[in-house]
């Protein structure tokens, strides 16, 4: 695969965050010269002492700020390289983005730009994994920075923790979600059933009502169309439905086995159907889509 | 020998390398500039990073500028009190 035409060349995006990376060397040597030079310099007295306690500080820090901010990009840099190959590896949606951005580079521009705003991002939810990773990516050089810049001030301290807490990883949320989400309502919906033990009965029963009505509509369709397998187990299913109505352990346990293999049976039939359905339609959608997106291109750029 | 006062020529010196380390890092950053608008990348990423690029390091050159500068002028002053320190 040609890395060119899905965007961008990682390996250069990669090439040059690395580069940035070893340049914060080259600026703590320039630091490092002007400290060697204030400190051997022959100057003693009160005046000196003021001058050390307070220049060769104010340089550390800003040189170390400055150091900071390159790294800064380099990761920036790398969650791009990072976000492009997720994306050109496993986003069908992304890779129609970037080829037809390859085939129309140049003035076209806006055109891209609509088409990745209002097209590709879009069709690109399913491809929220790549983000993500970008985005974990993305703390850890965070981290990184953290752990190599050790005389970070107080105040980007403080920013760093800013940005982490502001962008939690997909780990930390789904940890929130099970602290916070539908699953630790469960105790509180079971209490909520113990408590109300008749209208759970009653909304059985209903259920049960409505499971017979159902299966004997789809026993009398399915034997007026012939179909008598499925009508047979139309009919268990319909037998089980009862049987769970009456409230005895035999009888909902039979019940519930009937009313399965009648659910089982259907499941079948249904998802065969649904799956040939699906693979035939969404085929047809892609291609109309991408034809669609081409002659759209197409127009756009006779205009440019 | 130590002596209470200030090496003039030794002086000189550190504001003569304190006032080219701006020009110093200006050069690593052109560096890395050419280098990087010589990816091959197209899109709305690449201006975004750019703008960031230039945004970043215009920033961080007028800060630590600030800094050098001030360093200078002080020992500059320093040198100029010396020297009329001696001529007296």
């Amino acid at each position: 695969m040609n890395s060119q035409e899905l965007g961008a060349d990682v390996a250069q995006l990669r090439a040059a965050a690395d580069s940035i990376t070893a340049s914060t060397g080259r600026v703590a040597d320039v630091e490092k010269r002007l400290h060697q030079l204030i400190f051997q310099l022959e100057w003693y007295g009160p005046e000196a002492e003021r001058f050390r306690a307070h220049y060769p500080v104010a340089l550390r820090v800003a040189f170390e700020h400055f150091g900071t901010g390159l790294l800064e990009q380099a990761a920036l840099l790398r969650a791009n390289a990072d976000q492009q190959d997720s994306a050109s590896a496993s986003n069908p949606a992304l890779k129609l983005f970037y080829s037809m951005e390859a085939w129309t580079f140049g003035n076209e521009y806006r055109l891209i730009s609509d088409f990745n705003k209002w097209v590709a991002q879009p069709l690109s939810v399913l491809g929220a994994e790549e983000f993500l990773r970008a985005e974990i990516q993305l703390t850890r050089d965070v981290q990184r920075i953290e752990g190599r810049h050790w005389t970070l001030s107080k105040a980007e301290k403080a920013y760093f923790k800013w940005v982490r807490d502001q962008k939690p990883t997909s780990v930390e949320r789904t940890i929130q979600k099970l602290d916070h989400g539908p699953i630790s309502k469960w105790p509180r919906a079971e209490s909520l059933i113990v408590k109300n033990v008749k209208l759970v009965k009653g909304a059985g029963k209903a259920l049960g009502v409505v499971g017979v009505a159902a299966g004997a509509v789809s026993t009398g369709i399915d034997l007026s169309q012939h179909h008598y397998v499925d009508a047979t187990f139309d009919g268990v299913g319909t037998v089980g439905s009862a049987l769970m109505m009456i409230p005895t352990p035999w009888t909902v346990g039979i019940g519930a086995v009937l009313v399965g293999a009648s659910l089982i049976w259907t499941y079948r039939q249904s998802i065969g159907g649904a799956a040939e359905w699906t693979e035939r339609t969404s085929t047809r959608a892609f291609g109309e889509a991408a034809a669609h997106a081409r002659s759209f291109a197409t127009k756009e750029l006779r205009l440019l | 020998m130590a002596f209470e006062g200030l090496d003039v020529d030794g002086a000189q010196t550190v504001v003569s390398a304190v006032n080219n380390a701006p020009s110093d890092l200006q050069g690593i950053l052109n560096n890395l500039t050419n280098q990087i608008q010589g990816i091959q990348w197209q899109g709305a990423d690449r201006e975004q990073f750019l703008s960031a690029w230039q945004q970043a390091s215009s920033q961080l050159m007028n800060q630590i500028h600030q800094v050098l500068q001030d360093t200078a002028t002080h020992l500059t002053q320093e040198i100029n009190q010396q020297q009329q320190a001696s001529a007296n």
